[in-house]
């Protein structure tokens, strides 16, 4: 699979094109008497089965930066392409289908609908997108089988533990085979069992049904899980390193080291 | 700076404050204006203006009753508000201010909303009671003489001194509420309520069978029994356990609910797994299950609303369709005993002894009507005989009718044409062996038209009578005595030869005046005693008439007299009626705004989430319209259902007082409903699409 170095546009005539293409992506809050610029020219791309990670210290913009890829939040300059399609040019209307066919989403804390079931939680986005019934339940099954929470499916979330229910997420998320799954600090309100549950699942997603996942962590263990992480810091790209053949124990470490180096400068400010 | 912060509060949360402002304000104007009624009475004439003032003790009492609902109206509002609060007044101690800080905001909070609902509301009161100034004059069907802006001080003291009360409980709750509370409950109370609502289905569906089993009993008792002391056999112990049953049957009906709805839409997966559909059924299951009680209590008040309305319509209906039609000549004069024989009796005589000669005042004609009694083997010719005969049954409230207990009254073809001829009307024709049957009282009419209709002959005098025609004779001339409403419940017209040896119970003198109503209503006032709507005649006129026959009472009822009577009377009623229906509607109507828009805020959340799902638009507001939508209906629904069983029992009663019309009356009664249920309805989806819009376009908070 071709790999692009991060903040450049990928070479004319790549065999396909990214998946997630980001460029010059700038965010202002605001007006112009107390602007705050939370993104500052922003670029990278994301190729098609890549499990990526953002980390970056608060406040650093990579929330915002989830935000405008999701659709939720629009950016002040730059593009943004999803699947080839520039989401800064979809209607109101439209934005609605393409957030519901081309994206995924994992919150931290899980944000399922607590009146639903489990399996009404998942089968959501396909009634949503009028999949009929007997397809829609047989996709239920089969991605519930696949993140391993098929006896929790007709339980209401209360009656599920805290990874039970992120899993579930996980599950609502990637039900419609969307092109990106997008995570927001999914481990984030999980004790360190369920977070490796969790990942493991995230993983094997990513390595048997070739799920493009992108996830926002501060937690450097949940990022070694991942094949490439990218450094944000004061609305721009710091860095990126990819993990390679490294072991996973070696990949943590060389985070850490990143992670270092930015707090360190930080405080040298 | 306290100050500052709650007017800042007040502000910034107008929108869920709205409806409880509005609710505030509409308490306080229906209040001012119920009050204003007796005033009312100044503008107009005389004779309304005297019945007025003696509606206004009924009018004190029910006045209590509102101060009641509409006080516990605004607390159970505001004690929604306080949940709705409690996050806020947990921060600001947490920011470090003292209780007694926040109690003073929340006093300041509370007395700023109240005080600007009450000025909107005594000024929205005051329009009010100029509208209602012409409403009443409608009723009343008289002028408003001298009309000029009226304002009650005493209705003014009054609504001041309730809402004082009830907003020094509803400060006492709110600052309990705070003292009570911890403050780790404070931070949390948004996610408290997020387990409710749910009930397993099984569960569900054994509670919703049993509610509608008792709800159906119910139905089957009351079409069956009627009510105590109208239908024979009822009695108060078999009413109350009906009423049990209602009560008890609505409330398991709204707990099994939601559960059975959601099991059986389950059992549809093409409808279940459709867009938001489940979504939206849970939803509701949550809701309906989190507040079935109230739902219930809603319900059942509906229902007692609805019923009063249209009863009271119908029965107004009932007395002014009369009105005309039972005081159908200038003046009647009689006397009259039921144990006794009136043969002597001669009341033209009487009234010229007292003072009057009739012949001066107008053409009159002097009729005697008899019982019914020893004309036929075993006593008189009674409503259980003819339906005996004739298996027509007899309709419903009859059972202690004089024409069942005595029999019907008895008159002679010569008498009968006699005082039809004061009316111009032809006169009747009768065979030696034929009978007819008078009657103005509708219900009675149709079982007589159809015993008529049978054929029905009886035995009496030596011979067999039968029907001279098929149906009831029920105009002008088979009314008896002037009266406000119908009380004579069937008259026989025999030949004379057949009649001449019953008792007679009544002589009765039908007066048709020569000039106008004003000069013969004073030619007859020697007649009359005091009192415009007194029946009992003169002290001259009773004793000239006991001078014949000790035992026979004077009556005198001029068609003036007996119409103001009337009128009166169903003022009355459709006043409570109206009244009491629009209050309890409000009632409703806002406690059920409050719960929607409540729900509606612990909702945001998901909301955001379908958005962010990738959830049109257009479908969540369409999900918010459909729950809104059956969280009224559903109450509203049961209401009307239990009210039709009622009415269907009522409506057989209201018609022994004669005609009712439902179909104008409750169209009345449902344009009231629309207007004041459905108007909160569409306030309560207006403020709920903002919210919804509001959470959706928030942005998540960025970590």
């Amino acid at each position: 699979m071709a790999r692009h170095a991060a903040g450049a546009m990928p070479p004319a005539g790549a065999a396909s094109a990214p998946v997630l293409q980001v460029s010059n992506v700038e965010k202002t809050y605001g007006s112009k008497g107390g602007a705050t610029r939370a993104l500052n020219g922003v670029s990278f791309a994301v190729e098609e089965g890549e499990f990526t990670a953002i980390m970056g210290p608060s406040g650093s913009g990579k929330s915002t930066l989830l935000n405008c890829i999701a659709t939720i939040d629009r950016p002040t300059a730059g593009a943004i392409l999803v699947d080839g399609a520039d989401t800064a040019r979809l209607s109101a209307r439209k934005l609605a289908d393409f957030r519901r066919e081309k994206l995924g989403f994992i919150f931290q804390d899980a944000n399922l609908l607590d009146t639903l079931t489990g399996r009404e939680n998942i089968a959501l986005p396909l009634s949503i997108g009028r999949v009929p019934a007997d397809a829609l339940q047989r996709q239920v099954e089969d991605t519930a089988h696949a993140l391993g929470v098929t006896d929790v499916l007709d339980r209401y979330p209360y009656q599920m533990s805290g990874g039970q229910r992120q899993r579930v997420a996980a599950a609502r998320a990637i039900v419609t085979q969307p092109a990106l799954v997008l995570a927001d600090e999914p481990t984030g309100a999980l004790d360190s069992k369920n977070t490796k549950i969790l990942l493991e699942s995230l993983d094997r997603l990513n390595r048997d049904l070739g799920s493009t996942i992108l996830m926002v962590t501060h937690d450097e263990a949940a990022a070694s899980y991942c094949r490439r992480v990218l450094f944000i810091r004061d609305g721009r790209l710091f860095t990126q390193i990819r993990r390679g053949d490294a072991s996973r124990h070696d990949f943590f470490d060389r985070i850490m080291s990143v992670v270092a180096t930015m707090g360190g400068a930080e405080d040298a400010r | 700076m306290l100050a500052k912060l709650a007017v800042g509060n007040v502000r910034r949360s107008a929108r869920s404050y709205t409806l409880y402002f509005v609710t505030l304000a509409i308490g306080v104007a229906v209040f001012y204006a119920f009050n204003t009624v007796s005033l009312q009475a100044d503008f107009l004439d005389s004779n309304a203006s005297d019945m007025l003032e003696s509606l206004d003790d009924v009018l004190s009492g029910l006045t209590v009753f509102l101060a009641v609902i509409m006080g516990f109206l605004m607390v159970y509002a505001n004690s929604f508000l306080m949940r709705r609060r409690k996050q806020e007044l947990g921060l600001y101690q947490v920011l470090g201010m003292r209780r007694g800080q926040v109690s003073e905001i929340l006093a300041m909070e509370t007395l700023l909303v109240g005080l600007v609902s009450f000025a909107v509301g005594i000024a929205g009161g005051v329009l009010l009671s100029q509208l209602l100034l012409f409403v009443t004059s409608g009723l009343f069907e008289v002028a408003v003489t001298h009309y000029k802006l009226f304002f009650s001080t005493d209705a003014l003291g009054m609504t001041a001194g309730c809402f004082a009360v009830t907003f020094a409980v509803m400060l006492a709750l709110n600052l309990v509420t705070l003292r009570r509370v911890r403050l780790v409950d404070l931070m949390g109370a948004r996610r408290a309520n997020e387990r409710n609502g749910v009930r397993s289905l099984p569960v569900s569906v054994v509670l919703f069978a049993a509610g509608l089993g008792a709800v159906i009993a119910a139905y089957v008792r009351l079409s069956r029994e009627g009510f105590p002391g109208f239908t024979q056999g009822a009695t108060q112990t078999g009413f109350l356990i009906t009423t049990a049953l209602v009560v008890v049957g609505t409330v398991l009906l709204f707990f099994g609910l939601a559960g059975t709805v959601t099991a059986l839409l389950q059992k549809m997966p093409r409808f279940w797994w459709r867009d938001l559909n489940a979504f939206t059924a849970r939803q509701l299951a949550s809701r309906v299950n989190t507040t079935c009680a109230s739902m219930a209590v809603v319900s059942l008040v509906l229902f007692v609303a609805l019923t009063s309305v249209t009863t009271g319509m119908a029965i107004c209906t009932a007395l002014n369709g009369q009105a005309n039609r039972h005081a159908a000549v200038d003046a009647t004069l009689n006397a009259t005993n039921l144990s006794g024989d009136l043969s002597n009796v001669d009341v033209v005589e009487a009234a010229r002894t007292a003072g009057v000669d009739l012949g001066q005042v107008g053409s009159y004609a002097q009729v005697r009507v008899r019982q019914s009694q020893g004309l036929v083997d075993g006593g008189g010719v009674t409503m259980q005989a003819m339906t005996d005969a004739t298996g027509v049954e007899a309709p419903a409230g009859y059972e202690a009718a004089y024409a069942n207990t005595l029999g019907l009254w008895v008159m002679s073809a010569s008498d009968f044409n006699a005082q039809r001829a004061l009316f111009g009307l032809e006169p009747v024709s009768l065979g030696g062996d034929e009978y007819l049957i008078a009657c103005t009282m509708d219900s009675a009419s149709d079982f007589y038209n159809k015993v008529l209709a049978a054929g029905y002959s009886f035995g009496g005098a030596g011979r067999t009578f039968h029907p001279a025609q098929t149906a009831v004779i029920d105009d002008a001339s088979a009314q008896l005595e002037n009266s406000s409403n119908t009380t004579d419940t069937g008259m026989l017209i025999l030949p004379d030869d057949a009649t001449a040896g019953l008792p007679v119970y009544d002589v009765l003198v039908k007066v048709r005046y020569a000039g106008d109503t004003e000069a013969g209503d004073a030619a007859l006032a020697p007649l009359a005693s005091e009192g415009s709507t007194a029946t009992v005649g003169s002290d001259a006129f009773l004793s000239a008439v006991e001078a014949q026959n000790p035992d026979a009472i004077a009556f005198m009822v001029t068609r003036t007299s007996a119409l103001a009577a009337g009128v009166s009377i169903t003022a009355l009623i459709v006043y409570l009626a109206l009244y009491i229906g629009f209050v309890l509607v409000v009632a409703c109507a806002a406690i059920m705004a409050v719960q929607q828009l409540s729900a509606t805020t612990d909702s945001a959340g998901r909301y955001r989430t379908l958005h962010e799902l990738g959830c049109p638009d257009q479908a969540i507001f369409r999900s918010v319209r459909a729950q809104s939508g059956v969280m009224f209906a559903a109450p509203l629904a049961v209401a009307l259902a239990h009210s039709l069983c009622a009415l269907a029992a009522v409506l057989k009663l209201v018609k022994t007082f004669g005609y009712a019309d439902l179909g104008q009356t409750a169209a009345f009664a449902v344009g009231i409903f629309i207007v004041a249920y459905g108007g909160y309805f569409v306030a309560t989806y207006r403020a709920e699409h903002g919210m919804v819009r509001q959470a959706i376009s928030r942005t998540r908070r960025a970590l």
